[in-house]
């Protein structure tokens, strides 16, 4: 019977699909170990500032930065994404939000900044506008490629070619689930005071130069921050859920392979039985 | 100055923790210039251009290179967040003065399609890393 060396065939094809899956689940795991630190020393960082930023502007400052505008002609979504794929739901669950909000945003023009190969596909293959994207960003995403991005954001807002800016990326709630959310970047939302009492502006504090100087100086840092603290979290989501996908693909090979084992085993036994039926009929035949 | 009159400075970069110590006075490049901090200095709140910070440390010396970004103080500790930060020691000289160079034509010859900006930020880091291991 020839089902056994096919059945053969495909356990061994199996088997090292599964030692693929199961050498990217080990990748992603150690890379998803490192980003999930990398978030971690970036909030104390952004906490700071923020601080910054609470303290100053609940003292009257205003900057341009953190005015609403009147008429919202352009908003730009930068949307974060991989260029790999492999993660499960990772790129699709993003692209089926961002899609789902620019169906339904009304009012002005909606632009799209992409970083990562697979959103900007589908969203080209849909008709959106994407202003410019960024591929290849690095495992663990460094300041400078951060801020790059920032710049580029903060030109375009000065110069009034996008008057808000929202950024779209998958929060990362634990390896097993992540989810798209959306945050805006420009103008700064107003940030929530917090309890502890205004430090910077208590009369104590030398300025060095003046307050307004100094927030006009601590936005564009702010905005920064905000980038760099996107690209780490989608990385470490991105990690997490392509480590939960080759999981649960491994997992789903030993299945495969256990029941391809029974399959072969099954029609070994049935070639044994055709076989000794045969010499019993063909001896028997004989007498 | 008493042996534990000492001001515990924090440098901290986005990515991670550069520098924690505990010192006796250091100086930072703030906007109008490098500015000394002594033990109770009133409490400061003050931005930072890319430049060589330095302190002293049990009587040593050390310096660093930094970026932009700001330093606050209050009650002896001293919290500096820049965007980048590098000890002297591990700067290397040959990779800064490439990229001073490489920043310097890019600056030069002002190409349509160059970010000046980039460019600019390039060079204030090439030199400041330049400056901090004492070439320059």
């Amino acid at each position: 019977m020839g089902g056994a060396r096919d059945i053969k065939r495909r356990i061994k094809s199996v088997k090292s699909t599964q030692q693929i899956t199961k050498a990217m689940k080990l990748v992603s795991a150690a890379k998803l170990r490192k980003a999930q630190a990398a978030v971690l020393a970036v909030r104390p960082f952004a906490r700071k500032i923020e601080d910054i930023i609470v303290d100053l502007g609940s003292a009257g400052i205003d900057h341009p930065y953190l005015q609403e505008r009147d008429e919202i002609k352009r908003s730009c979504y930068v949307v974060i994404g991989s260029d790999r794929g492999q993660c499960g739901g990772f790129n699709a669950n993003l692209n089926r939000y961002i899609e789902a909000h620019l169906r339904q945003a009304e009012g002005g023009e909606h632009v799209l900044v992409t970083v990562g190969r697979k959103v900007r596909d589908y969203c080209a293959k849909r008709g959106f506008t994407i202003d410019y994207d960024y591929t290849a960003i690095d495992d663990n995403p460094n300041f400078f490629q951060a801020q790059e991005l920032a710049a580029r954001l903060l030109r375009d807002f000065d110069s009034g070619a996008y008057d808000e800016i929202y950024m779209v990326y998958s929060e990362f709630k634990s390896a097993m689930v992540q989810v798209p959310m959306m945050r805006r970047l420009l103008p700064v939302p107003e940030p929530q005071p917090d309890d502890n009492e205004n430090i910077f502006t208590n009369g104590e504090y030398i300025f060095e130069p003046g307050r307004d100087e100094i927030l006009s100086a601590i936005l564009p840092q702010y905005v920064d921050i905000s980038v760099f603290a996107a690209l780490q979290e989608a990385k470490a989501s991105e990690h997490g859920a392509r480590m939960t996908a080759m999981s649960s693909a491994t997992d789903n090979a030993s299945e495969m392979i256990a029941s391809l084992t029974l399959s072969l085993n099954r029609a070994r036994q049935a070639a044994i039985t055709t076989e000794i039926t045969e010499i019993v009929g063909g001896s028997a035949a004989l007498q | 100055m008493a042996a534990n009159d000492r001001i515990r400075l924090e440098i901290v970069t986005p990515e991670k923790e550069v520098f924690h110590e505990m010192v006796e006075r250091f100086s930072v490049p703030a906007e109008a210039g490098s500015t000394g901090v002594l033990y109770n200095h009133a409490p400061l709140l003050s931005v930072l251009q890319p430049g060589v910070l330095t302190y002293v440390s049990n009587g040593a010396e050390g310096r660093l290179a930094v970026g932009r970004g700001f330093l606050e103080l209050h009650d002896n500790e001293a919290e500096i967040l820049v965007a980048f930060a590098e000890r002297a020691a591990d700067i290397d000289v040959a990779r800064a003065e490439a990229a001073k160079e490489r920043a310097e034509r890019r600056l030069r010859e002002r190409s349509a399609n160059i970010d000046v900006v980039r460019a600019e930020a390039a060079l204030h880091r090439a030199i400041a890393r330049l400056r901090a291991s004492g070439k320059y």
